[in-house]
């Protein structure tokens, strides 16, 4: 049989048309779909071919969304909000150093770092601000607020080496170390709790129990900011974000280890500052030696990065 | 017939790419961030975009959506870290918080850790915000950001070695 022949004959027209039409509905369908409404759709099948009852039907759901809470479902906004108290923990606990040239030059090189990170926007942005203490300390809290000693950048002698203090703490923000600092129980809480489920707050009572678990998210986060510290992996993941971003800004990454080897004759091992919540230095050196090892880099200290460092920082 | 059948899966992919394009959008998931006319951090802002609104993607290059943001009848770029593919939803009503609670897809703005939440939290902590507010307010200007990189001999945010 020809293929001229084979056209011709009736019917074929309507079958292709109809393939056609098949095709695209269930192309429609498929794009339609989302992956929760495939989920809601096999529990409703399988509760209505009696495989499941209507009851376990509806427990497979809930269980299903409490799973899904974690850190990375808290939203910016409320990542902001996260931050913003533990940042007036911070406030309430140190001193500021009321230094206006100082703050603005650490500010405005923190802000320069951030656009070379993975995460340059954040629900209100990247701002430094420097503490009067002689502690050798700094705090990144969710969102964006980082927050370094006098202490700690007296342990860098050149830009470059401010510049791997303060992207160490961007790092700390890019991965939301922070966030998961805090319990997953208090996530989910907070996240299924009527205060967001229903359309305001419908007593009094809801509110005050979502600031509960607002004030118990704040003390996880300060908690290990202070005293406990992140895991070893969360500050190797920190000091390679480091590594990175000041590459490609063109700092000398070499300056991480610089501040390192000097926090390293420094660090008084029974102090309750970087001593108690980061891996001892030496440590953290041979780990991030890998990272810079292969980085053919042009970028040297500059005069002018010299020279605004001194008058910034020189009377620190 | 053996050629126009293998046409059907063709036509499967096209439809499911035209109705996958006419829902791609993005939300805003930051305060606010400018739309600009290039793809980079130092350029002049077209408009400034604030939480929520949304923009029709027209196209993406290393980090940055090109979008149409309707509302103001400008297109522009717009850097990924500021967008989510979520729908974010403003002032939501009944029906948004129905949607929501089935649609991990939607989200509601306002709802939750918020701003009233931190009142609450303050006031029965009695901590001082004042500093806080302070500290957030001391943003730098674009325009000094870019005077700090060329002084420092810097490299481009923009210049594609990311």
């Amino acid at each position: 049989m020809s293929r001229s022949r084979y056209r011709d004959r009736p019917g074929y027209r309507a079958v292709i048309i109809g393939a056609a039409i098949a095709v695209m509905v269930m192309a429609l369908v498929l794009a339609c779909a989302g992956l929760g409404d495939v989920a809601d759709f096999g529990t409703a099948v399988a509760s209505q071919t009696g495989v499941i009852s209507e009851q376990q039907a509806d427990s497979v759901r809930r269980s299903a969304r409490a799973v899904e809470r974690s850190a990375e479902d808290i939203t910016p906004e409320q990542e902001y909000y996260i931050g913003r108290s533990v940042g007036a923990v911070i406030t309430d606990r140190y001193e500021l150093y009321e230094d206006e040239e100082a703050n603005r030059y650490i500010n405005t090189l923190g802000q320069t770092l951030a656009l070379f990170s993975r995460r340059p926007e954040t629900f209100g942005g990247y701002r430094f601000q420097i503490l009067d203490s002689d502690e050798i300390n700094a705090f990144a809290t969710p969102s964006g607020i980082v927050f370094v000693t006098r202490g700690l950048l007296n342990l860098a002698s050149s830009e470059d080496g401010v510049a791997s203090i303060l992207a160490h703490e961007i790092g700390h923000i890019e991965y939301q170390h922070g966030l998961q600092a805090i319990r997953t129980s208090r996530i989910t809480a907070a996240l299924t709790s009527v205060a967001i489920t229903g359309t305001q707050f419908a007593t009094s009572e809801d509110l005050a129990e979502l600031t509960a678990t607002f004030e118990d998210s704040i003390d996880d986060i300060t908690q290990t900011l202070i005293n406990s510290g992140y895991s070893r992996s969360a500050e190797r993941e920190a000091d390679r974000a480091a590594v990175r971003i000041m590459k490609r800004a063109g700092y000398d990454p070499a300056g991480l280890i610089a501040v390192l080897e000097e926090m390293d004759l420094r660090l008084d091992p029974r102090g309750l500052d970087f001593a108690a919540t980061h891996p001892a230095p030496d440590s953290r050196i041979s780990d991030i030696r890998d990272e810079i090892d292969g980085y053919s880099h042009t970028a040297r200290a500059t005069d002018a990065r010299e020279e605004r460092y001194r008058a910034a920082l020189g009377r620190l | 017939m053996r050629r126009t059948l293998l046409l059907l899966p063709a036509l499967f992919l096209i439809t499911i790419t035209i109705v996958l394009g006419l829902g791609n959008q993005r939300s805003v998931e930051v305060k606010e961030t400018p739309m600009r006319e290039r793809p980079g951090f130092l350029g002049s802002p077209l408009t400034t975009l604030n939480y929520g609104d949304r923009i029709e993607v027209l196209g993406e290059q290393q980090g940055w959506t090109r979008g149409r943001f309707a509302a103001a009848g400008v297109e522009g770029w717009v850097h990924n870290s500021a967008l989510t593919t979520k729908e974010i939803v403003v002032n939501p009503g009944t029906r948004d918080v129905e949607r929501s609670a089935t649609d991990t897809e939607v989200a509601l703005a306002g709802r939750g850790f918020n701003e009233e939440v931190e009142a609450r939290y303050r006031e029965e902590q009695g901590i001082d915000f004042s500093a806080i507010d302070r500290i957030e307010a001391s943003g730098v200007p674009v325009d000094e950001i870019a005077a700090f990189i060329a002084a420092g001999e810097l490299n481009d945010p923009d210049g594609g070695e990311q």
